[in-house]
């Protein structure tokens, strides 16, 4: 019965994500352009290297770009304020209220929303790259298996940073604070910015350790064939684990929290 | 002028308003500074690697990043309510302001101020005053003026900006997101010499929507770079002249825009 319920949430999720068509056009314009600008420095930056950076020549560091942009509509990495407004208005207490917990019926509208983004705003997103420029497509399907797995860690890994993120005004009150650092937080440390490998070795190695990393870094880590895959997905498991269980522990505490006033 | 003074008076309002929520505030303004100053750390990561970026060192990229960083902050902090714009719409809260005695612009500017943007124009002094210090600027007095002028210019410029991005909602009210391409795309792209990109996104990025303006340019003069792409020199000194145009052009595009606007009906 239960299990019911969140399908139906996740196909809500992906009705809702699907409907906002020219949203998704305009997200995939953006996300071009930031790729393109990107692109362009880091490449320019390998030429004056001379040599590939931390593994990566100008093949793997253009499919990189493409596929951190293409990552983005899937792991909502910009979103994530509407539980924060929830907060806000009050209507959390309706969640609050429902036969399933906070944190799964959140969990199952957005894993709906990230399917959909994933097939009509990531898939052409990195085709537009890979039509532009020549990027390093894996060919063997067990390679493309383990990159979906590791996309779907990073859509819970992301899923619980936005979640803690937004829980948090029930103490900050202001919403502005926790998220916008959250949302720079990923940008930074995730390799979004910058892929971790043109870190100086001692950070990259840091950065590969936090939990950002396991948003962006794995799954193209797992596209590229960089590192071990197996190490990798294990990583993202572990941290996909630990902040789920954090998300949950806040939302407890916010439960607590939470006074209803009225009658 | 009016417009000027009641904008005057809005955006007073609002400040005090924000200023209630004083640890709020403060907590927001440290984390914009703390967490720009990661988004600087890329660029410094990139010249562990090289000495010379498109024929840029560090100091004269930190350049460019320090001072389009203040302009691009400046106009964050003013005018970055206009990313409520496609929200107004929706809401119908849009037409509200249509019938109000005063210019659909300034209500939708001044409908909020981005206090916390201090944070990251402080962040991006710093890294002016880096670049300032190993940049070995011969100093004159056109050059201490001009140093003015790419603060005040990139404010304006970016403004413009965003101005003209936002009318993008008239046409499709979910298209919000692709002024991000440009307001945010266009401080990204100003941050690297022009030297490193491609000849199209070059015209686009730099002059169609012109960030090259913001910094680059007149970051030539004060660096005391040769002109590249065989420009004339007075190229360098234009910055004023385009912040004025691109504004005239953005209120411009605004207006035709509000003229064509209809309402959702939702």
């Amino acid at each position: 019965m239960r299990g019911r319920l969140y399908w139906q949430l996740a196909k809500c999720g992906w009705r809702r994500q699907t409907t906002y068509r020219a949203a998704t056009i305009a997200g995939m314009f953006t996300n071009s352009v930031f790729a393109l600008v990107q692109g362009a420095v880091l490449v320019a930056t390998l030429h004056a290297a001379g040599r590939r950076i931390g593994g990566y020549d100008t093949r793997d560091t253009l499919t990189y770009v493409w596929l951190a942009q293409a990552l983005i509509g899937p792991l909502a990495i910009f979103g994530g304020t509407e539980i924060a407004e929830r907060v806000q208005t009050g209507d959390i207490a309706t969640d609050f209220s429902r036969p399933i917990t906070l944190q799964g019926w959140w969990l199952s509208s957005d894993v709906g929303r990230a399917a959909s983004a994933f097939v009509f705003r990531a898939t052409p997103q990195f085709v537009i790259g890979a039509v532009i420029f020549t990027l390093a497509i894996p060919t063997s399907p067990v390679r493309w298996f383990a990159f979906a797995l590791s996309v779907w860690l990073a859509v819970a890994v992301c899923f619980s940073l936005h979640f803690i993120a937004d829980l948090a005004v029930f103490w900050t009150i202001s919403p502005r604070g926790a998220i916008s650092s959250q949302v720079l937080l990923m940008l930074a440390l995730s390799g979004m910015l910058l892929p971790l490998g043109f870190f100086p070795t001692p950070v990259a190695h840091v950065l590969r350790a936090l939990p950002w990393a396991a948003a962006v870094q794995g799954p193209i880590d797992v596209f590229l064939g960089h590192g071990n895959a197996g190490f990798s997905l294990l990583r993202q498991a572990l941290w996909a684990v630990a902040l789920l269980s954090a998300a949950r522990a806040m939302a407890a505490a916010a439960h607590r929290k939470l006074v209803v006033q009225g009658g | 002028m009016n417009t000027l003074r009641l904008w005057r008076l809005l955006v007073v309002a609002r400040i005090r308003a924000q200023w209630q929520y004083r640890a709020s505030f403060v907590i927001d303004t440290i984390a914009s500074f703390a967490t720009s100053s990661l988004d600087f750390l890329a660029v410094l990561a990139i010249f562990t690697h090289l000495h010379t970026l498109g024929g840029w060192s560090v100091h004269q990229v930190a350049f460019l990043y320090g001072a389009g960083g203040i302009g691009f902050a400046m106009a964050d902090l003013f005018v970055s309510n206009l990313e409520q714009t496609s929200q107004l719409v929706r809401t119908g809260q849009f037409d509200v302001m249509l019938i109000r005695p005063a210019g659909t612009l300034t209500q939708v500017i001044a409908g909020d101020v981005s206090l916390r943007s201090v944070g990251k124009a402080t962040q991006a002094s710093l890294v002016l005053v880096y670049a300032l210090s190993g940049a070995a600027i011969h100093w004159t007095v056109g050059r201490a003026l001009m140093m003015l002028a790419i603060v005040a210019c990139g404010a304006l410029i970016f403004s413009a900006v965003w101005i003209a991005g936002s009318c993008i909602v008239f046409l499709t009210v979910d298209g919000d997101e692709a002024t991000n391409a440009i307001t945010y795309g266009g401080n990204f792209f100003a941050q690297y010499p022009l030297d490193v990109f491609g000849p199209w996104l070059r015209r686009l990025l730099g002059f169609v929507v012109p960030t090259a303006f913001v910094a680059y340019f007149p970051a030539l003069y004060v660096l005391g770079k040769p002109m590249p792409f065989g420009l004339p020199g007075w190229v360098r000194f234009a910055s004023p002249l385009v912040a004025a145009v691109a504004l005239g052009v953005a209120t411009a595009v605004w207006h035709i825009a509000v003229r064509h606007y209809r309402s959702t009906g939702s």
